[in-house]
Order: C-alpha cells, then structure tokens, then sequence
C-alpha cells in the first residue's frame, strides 16, 4: 500500500502538550531542559498556564517562549483543571502528533525520534505509548531499580479496561484528539482514562515503544491525593469503563478490583443477559482420574451460579461411564440442580482427543475445559469466564490457577527462549507481582487447558485441540493459532482455580519439536513479555 | 322460571337466567363475549356461509345471547330472529336488533311473538348448557319450527362450569333422529366448528340412511388409508436422513475440527517452504554472481595480459627504432627516456 504522507506543511511532528499548575520548584525548568535537548527538532511545546497566579513562573515561562518560538505559552485567569487546560492546549497545537507532559516529570531526549520511527514504520499509528521510570520528588537521575520502571505489554484492552496502564508517554494523533473533543469533563480524577478508552476505540493502530522514554516524579507527600478525593476519582473511572463498554457493545458491569496500599482498579463482570447455553468439558481418561473428575465437576457446580449449563465428562470405558453417571446423579439430587450432565464414551488415549470429542458432543455457545482435578474457587466463575470468552475479538479465556499452596502456580503463559512458561508460578496469590500481573485481567501470549474457555465456534473454526501432540502443549497451540490470526487470550485474574498437576513437562520433551516444527520463530517473540518479566518466569 | 337453588338437592340450575349475567359474558373463554370485534367478525363470515349455501328467507337462532349473530344476518337481508335464556344478554343486544329477539326456554316451546315456522334455525353451542331432559324437549320445539338446523355443541367442553350435558355428536344425531332429522351428508359445516352438523327433515327408511352413511364412510376411510400411507413414507424419508441421529452430528463436528486443525498444519509447511525457497533464491543468485566474478576475472587476466604483450612489442619496436635513439639522445639524457618508457609501459589501473 502506497502512504499518503499527511499534508503538514511547516507544522512539527509532535507538539508537547503541559498544563501546568504551581510544580513542585525545580522540576518545571527540568523539564523545560528536557524539551529542548531533543535529538530530532521537529517538535512545539504548548505550556498553558492553568491560572497559577505565580509571578517567578510566568517570569520563567515567559523568558522560554522569548528565547525559543517552538514554545507556546498560554496564560489562564482562573484554574480550572487540568481537563480544561489540557483542552486549550490541543486548541493550540499543529503538530501531527500530541504527546502529554506533566508539569513536574521529564522525557528523554528520544522522543521525537521514536515516534518518527513509529510513524515511519507503523502505517496508521494513532496511538503510541511507551514505558516509564519513577524518581523520587527531588531527585534528577532514574534509579537503575525494577521497583521504578513500568514495563508495559503491547496493546492490551483488556487490561486497560482494569487500569490505564498507557499512562505517561501517551501519544496520539492530532487528527484524533481533536476529532473525539479532547478530555471530557465530568471525569474528574479519572480523565486520562476516559480519555485514552475513547481514542483507542478509534484508532487505527496503537503501538507500543518499549523503551522507558519518560520519567515520572513522585509527588511530594503533602500533595499525594487525599483520601477524601479518591473514591471520587475512582467512580468517575468506574463511569468512564461502563461507558466505554456501552459502546463497543460489551454486555458487563464494572465492580471494584482492589488491593489494599497498592491501588483500586476496575473489574469487568460479564452479565451474559441472555443466558446462552454454556458447556462444562472435563475427561476422566483412567481409573485414577475418575475421582479427579467428580471432584471437578462438584466444585464447578457448587460455584457455578449459572443454570443453562451443560455437562460433559468424557470417558473411555463404558463401566468408567456408569460409575460417573450415577455418583453425578446423585450430587445433582443433593444440591437440587436441573442442568444437564452427559458422560460420553470415547475411545482414545490423548486427553485433547477426549476433550475434542466433548465439545463436539454439545451445542453450547462456549466452552469451559477443566482438567480432572481442578477445582473452581470463585463464585460465578462461568460467567466471568465464558463471558469473556464470547465477547468480540477473544480467542481463550484462562483462569489464574493455585496450587494446595495457595501459592499460584501460574497466571497465565509466556513465552521465554522459544518455550512456553508459567507466568508469576510461586507468587503469593495476593501478591501484587509485578506490574499487577497477578491481580489485573489482562492479555497474555497463552494460558493452560487447567481451565480455559473458549467460544464453541472459534474452537471449531480453529481446529479444537491438535491431535498430534502426545501430551503437552495442545492449549498452547489453540492460543498460537487464534493469537495469531489476530483473537486475543486473556487471563482473567477474576477466577481462581486449585490446580494439582504440573502442566509443563519436566525437562525435555519431544512435544516441544511438535510446538516449534508448527510455530518456529514465533515462540521467540511473546508481545506482552519484557526484560523485567523475566524474573518472573519459572 | 325457575329460581336459583329452588330445585332440590341442586346448588345450580342449568335453566336459572342468572347463570348467564354479565360475567359470564365477559369471562367467556377466548376473546370476551362483546358487541363488536371479534364475536362480529366471527358470525359475520359464518353469515356470509349460511346465506350462501342455504338462502334462507327466515331464521331463527336459538340461544342468541347478544344476537350478533341475528344482526349480522339482518344485515344480509334475512328476516332473522333469536331467543335466549338471558335476559341480561338479550338486554346488551343493538337498539336495531333487540326487537327481533325474545327471551324465554326452548325447552318450555318458542316464544309466541316468534314467527311458526322458519327456513333455518341456527343453534349453536347451547343445548350442553341444559340439562339433558331440557335438551331433548328443545330439540322437539326445534325440529317443529323448521326442516333445516345448524347445529353445533362441543364434544368436550367439560371443564366449563354451565356445561350441564355435553354430549358425543352421534348423541345428538340419535335425538333429532327421532324427530325425522337426519345429518345432511353433502354439507360440510365445519366452517362454523369442526362438530358442527347441518340436520335436515329427511323421509328415509333405515336402508337408505345406511346407504347414504356408508357412501361417506367409504370416501373417508379410502382418505384415511391414502394419509397413512403417505405418513410411513414421510417417516422412512426421516429415518433414511439421520440414521444415527444426535451422535452423527458431534461425529461430523469432530471431523470439522481434525481437519481445521490440519489446516495449521499445511500453514506450517507452506511457510517453512516458502523460507527454504527463498533460502534458495539467495543460494543461486550467490552463486551466480560467484560465477559471474570468476568468469570476469578470467576474462580480464586475458585481456591484460594481450595488452602487456601488444605494450612490450611496441617497447620493443621503438627502442630499436632509430627515431627512438635520436630522439632519446636529443631529449637530454637516460633519465627521462626511461621515465617515457615508464609511462608507455605502465598499466593503466
């Protein structure tokens, strides 16, 4: 495809967009040097003033836009926030993209480059985001500490529904920003977040630099949001999450996700209103599974909460079948259910064959496989999984598992060397991990078959389980092959389940020439892993 | 009349009027029992049936209730009347209508404002409202005042309440039978109810109306025999179509799934050729500007070396010419002519 380049004229490429209101002393001019020590000069600083009354800052601000006519100084009467502000500054502003600042943090001097790479390289980039480093309020060098940087995934809308985890640099299209009315009021607290939800609903392309090209300063103590201003905040982002998925169609409420010392996040509960039919798949291959099975299937009874659900346990023995269906009738009478279970006789001695056979077996609208033994832990856990496993765009939908420990034994996989891997396997299951992994729903490059629910009809289309892997890495392939046509696996952190096995092989296994002979190069390259997630790969 | 509860060891009684007051009509079942709407259109086409297979000049129907359907007929031009037991319904009838209906038993004889006699009398589901002695004595005041009945009263309406008698059909063909009315076998009245029967004065002895009956029976068990066998037709189509039913389709299911999943595995070996073939393009345009060098190089060594030998010739020729050892003289010296020699022979990189 031929690119039309924009017509731009004299305009820069990126115009700096800071609201400024009383920064902490210092941190104003630091940034200032920031701005003009850029590598690539194709930019504009739009600095607004949010009615500051502060004469030594006008005297400043006045003496940079003397000196330098890339900056633009605009100067308000009154202080009206920093939507309002923010507002008036895109008014100003020419360049193609805008990048927002605020007053007191810095940016390297890369900035503009990268985004002239993105723009060079990514046809139709309207939102670009990259990652972060922390300082402390009066420090000017980043300290080289994982617990100050924010590596981020790649475009995660999943997890940008529970946090807006875009945060600083966030970049986008004039075109864009403008053409959506830039901040909405009303979202006070919560503005960015609104903010960024509607331009990713928009945007062509969104993009991720995973380069740590902004530096945030923690706010001094006395100015950190009082506790009073919070529950504000946080109902305006509940306001902003709802809205969004009003429209992009998502049929959920939003509820509150939240660690206490550590932060208050959003939860995206599915309603599944019209309660389509949802399928339970789980296997008893042998003698010593069938037990592993009942337990299964009476645990995701117990926290089912959902009545049009229909049970399927795959077996391989007519006698094995007998057995299960009437120790099943019995549990059924003793909790006084009515929805239907089915035991199906298979042959075969691949668990993804028997796992197939089952989700042909039903005609529900998605499809919930559970490994014997694994145990549901979490109220209305069908729901939150299938659920989000029938919504636009999602491929398989995994559980974060546990082990007896409580320990987790992983939230979902990642792909490390070209081998699949646990994700945060040894973590407290309260454990904030890092980057909230462990608590955020969010996307991953995979997740396990312990529990994973994927819509019946993707399944299909996609060809199920392959068959040709003697044990293993059957679910990593089905989310290989939706991941890469574009649907995206989601670990949604919601659901717990108590796993007994060890899924991965211990040590070699000839299943992994199976998974690379089919995936190659592409088991090297895992979007949401970064340096720093490393660490948490087991 | 009698009263409410007046006969003994009775708590109802199917000839009280008062069985029959207003929420009787609006609770009646289906559509409520009101002018207008549903009721008018139902008798309206029902008139439209009567007027045109029977023509009647006059009519009488028995067991009005709100005479809509005594007005729809009046409306077509019939001189038709009606009687009820209600005198809450007859009460609700039309201004245009009410002075054509009377209100009174059938079973005590028609009320003598009526005309004698009329072409047809329409009674429809009335008579399993009375009891079943009541019933008989109406059908006599019937079947006196006419040679032609419509006549419909369901088969199986038990659960209603004011159902006092409900009989089977070939009941009530045995009880007008006795007054010399017979079931009219070329009329199908089943556009009024799928019981209705139309009962005419017939002159038969015994021997015809059996004739007559068995002709119809013939033609319907022939029809009988026909749909029955089209219906084991229709199930052996059925049969032939799903011979394994639900499982089949989760077979075939699981044959869409193994072959999508192959699928993958073709991707898979389209990509790992498709870098083998462009590993070898890479090989062979290597190869090729290999090859190209070498042939250059070959070539060049030729070329320079037939250059050499042209320039080693030429040397060669002039430094035995005479004009080279004048001319070499009267250039001043060794040193220079040497430099010239230098320049003539060198190769020109």
């Amino acid at each position: 495809m031929i690119r039309v380049p924009e017509p731009d004229g004299d305009s820069p490429l990126v115009s700096f967009v800071t609201p400024v209101f009383r920064p902490a002393p210092g941190a104003f001019e630091r940034l200032a040097a920031a701005v003009q020590a850029q590598d690539d000069s194709s930019w504009e600083w739009i600095i607004v003033d949010d009615g500051s009354k502060d004469a030594v800052l006008s005297a400043t601000i006045d003496a940079l836009a003397e000196v330098e006519p890339r900056i633009i100084s605009v100067a308000l009467d009154t202080n009206l926030g920093i939507g309002h502000a923010t507002n008036r500054a895109l008014r100003e502003a020419t360049g193609r993209f805008v990048a927002f600042v605020d007053h007191d943090d810095t940016i390297s001097a890369e900035v503009v480059a990268a985004i002239r790479r993105t723009d060079r390289f990514v046809a139709g980039a309207d939102l670009i985001y990259t990652d972060e480093t922390y300082l402390s309020a009066d420090a000017d060098e980043v300290i080289p500490d994982r617990d100050f940087e924010f590596r981020k995934p790649a475009w995660s809308p999943e997890r940008l529904r529970a946090q807006n985890y875009l945060n600083h640099l966030t970049v986008v299209r004039r075109s864009l920003a403008q053409s959506i009315g830039g901040i909405r009021p009303g979202f006070e607290g919560a503005q960015d977040h609104d903010f960024v939800l509607r331009v990713s609903e928009k945007a062509r392309k969104i993009v991720h630099i995973p380069e740590a090209l902004y530096q945030w300063r923690e706010a001094p103590a006395s100015v950190l949001a009082g506790p009073e201003k919070k529950p504000m905040a946080w109902e305006a982002g509940r306001r902003a999450v709802t809205d969004h998925l009003e429209r992009v169609g998502i049929d959920a409420e939003v509820g509150r996700l939240s660690v206490p010392g550590v932060g208050d996040w959003y939860s995206v509960c599915p309603l599944l209103s019209e309660q389509p039919l949802i399928a339970l798949v789980t296997t008893a291959l042998a003698g010593a599974e069938v037990g592993n099975a009942v337990i299964s299937v009476c645990t995701a009874w117990a926290h089912a909460d959902y009545t049009n659900l229909h049970t399927v346990i795959v077996t391989r023995t007519a006698e094995i079948a007998a057995h299960l269906k009437e120790v099943l009738r019995l549990e059924m009478l003793r909790r006084g259910l009515s929805n239907t279970f089915d035991v199906i006789v298979v042959e075969g001695d691949k668990r993804q064959v028997l796992l197939n056979a089952g989700a042909a077996h039903t005609n529900a609208a998605a499809i919930v496989f559970v490994e014997p033994g694994t145990q549901a832990r979490t109220d209305g856990w069908v729901r939150l999984l299938a659920g989000m496993a029938l919504q636009p765009g999602v491929g398989a939908v995994g559980a974060r598992c546990l082990r007896a420990t409580e320990e987790i034994d992983n939230a979902g996989v990642i792909l490390y060397r070209g081998l699949p891997r646990a994700l945060l396997r040894g973590y407290g299951p309260r454990a904030t991990a890092y980057g909230t992994m462990a608590v955020l729903p969010g996307e991953r490059a995979a997740v396990t078959s312990q529990c994973v629910a994927v819509a019946a009809d993707r399944f299909t289309w996609f060809g199920g389980f392959a068959e040709h892997y003697e044990a293993y890495f059957y679910d990593i392939d089905l989310c290989m092959k939706m991941r890469t046509d574009g649907w995206r696996t989601i670990c949604q952190t919601q659901v717990d389940v108590l796993v007994i096995s060890e899924h991965f092989p211990l040590g070699w296994h000839d299943d992994i020439y199976r998974l690379q002979e089919r995936w190659g190069t592409q088991l090297d390259a895992d979007p949401y892993l970064n340096v720093r997630d490393q660490e948490t790969v087991r | 009349m009698s009263e409410p509860d007046s006969a003994a060891g009775r708590r109802i009684d199917a000839a009280s009027p008062s069985l029959y007051d207003r929420s009787y009509y609006g609770n009646y079942e289906g559509a409520p029992y009101e002018k207008g709407g549903h009721w008018t259109r139902f008798f309206g086409a029902i008139a439209d049936e009567v007027v045109a297979r029977f023509a009647p000049k006059t009519t009488l129907d028995a067991g009005c209730a709100l005479g809509v359907f005594v007005g729809e007929l009046r409306q077509r031009g019939v001189d038709a009347w009606g009687m009820d037991l209600s005198d809450f319904a007859v009460s609700q009838a039309d201004e245009d209508v009410l002075p054509y209906l009377r209100t009174g038993s059938l079973a005590e004889g028609l009320h003598p404002d009526l005309p004698k006699h009329f072409d047809l009398i329409s009674c429809i589901e009335v008579l399993e409202h009375l009891e079943v002695a009541d019933g008989d004595r109406a059908i006599a005041n019937l079947c006196a005042a006419t040679d032609r009945i419509l006549f419909a009263s369901t088969p199986d309406g038990f659960a209603e309440a004011t159902h006092f008698a409900c009989r089977a059909p070939e009941e009530w063909s045995v009880v007008f039978a006795r007054h010399g009315f017979f079931r009219d076998l070329d009329v199908n009245a089943s556009f009024l109810a799928p019981w209705a029967v139309v009962y005419t004065r017939q002159n038969l002895t015994a021997y015809e109306a059996v004739a007559r009956y068995d002709r119809k029976f013939a033609r319907y068990s022939d029809e009988n025999r026909q749909l029955r066998e089209r219906v084991i037709e229709l199930e052996k189509d059925i049969s032939d179509l799903s011979p394994e039913g639900e499982s089949d389709i989760a077979g075939l299911r699981r044959q869409v799934i193994a072959l999508r999943d192959e699928l993958h595995n073709v991707n898979a070996d389209r990509e790992r050729l498709r870098a083998q073939i462009e590993q070898m393009h890479s090989l062979a345009s290597d190869q090729v500007a290999e090859r190209e060098a070498a042939l250059n190089a070959d070539h060049r060594e030729k070329l320079e070396r037939a250059v050499a030998d042209a320039r080693q010739e030429l040397r060669d020729e002039y430094e035995s010419s005479l004009t080279w050892q004048v001319g070499s003289r009267l250039a001043g010296g060794a040193a220079k002519s040497k430099q010239i020699v230098r320049r003539l022979t060198s190769r020109d990189e």
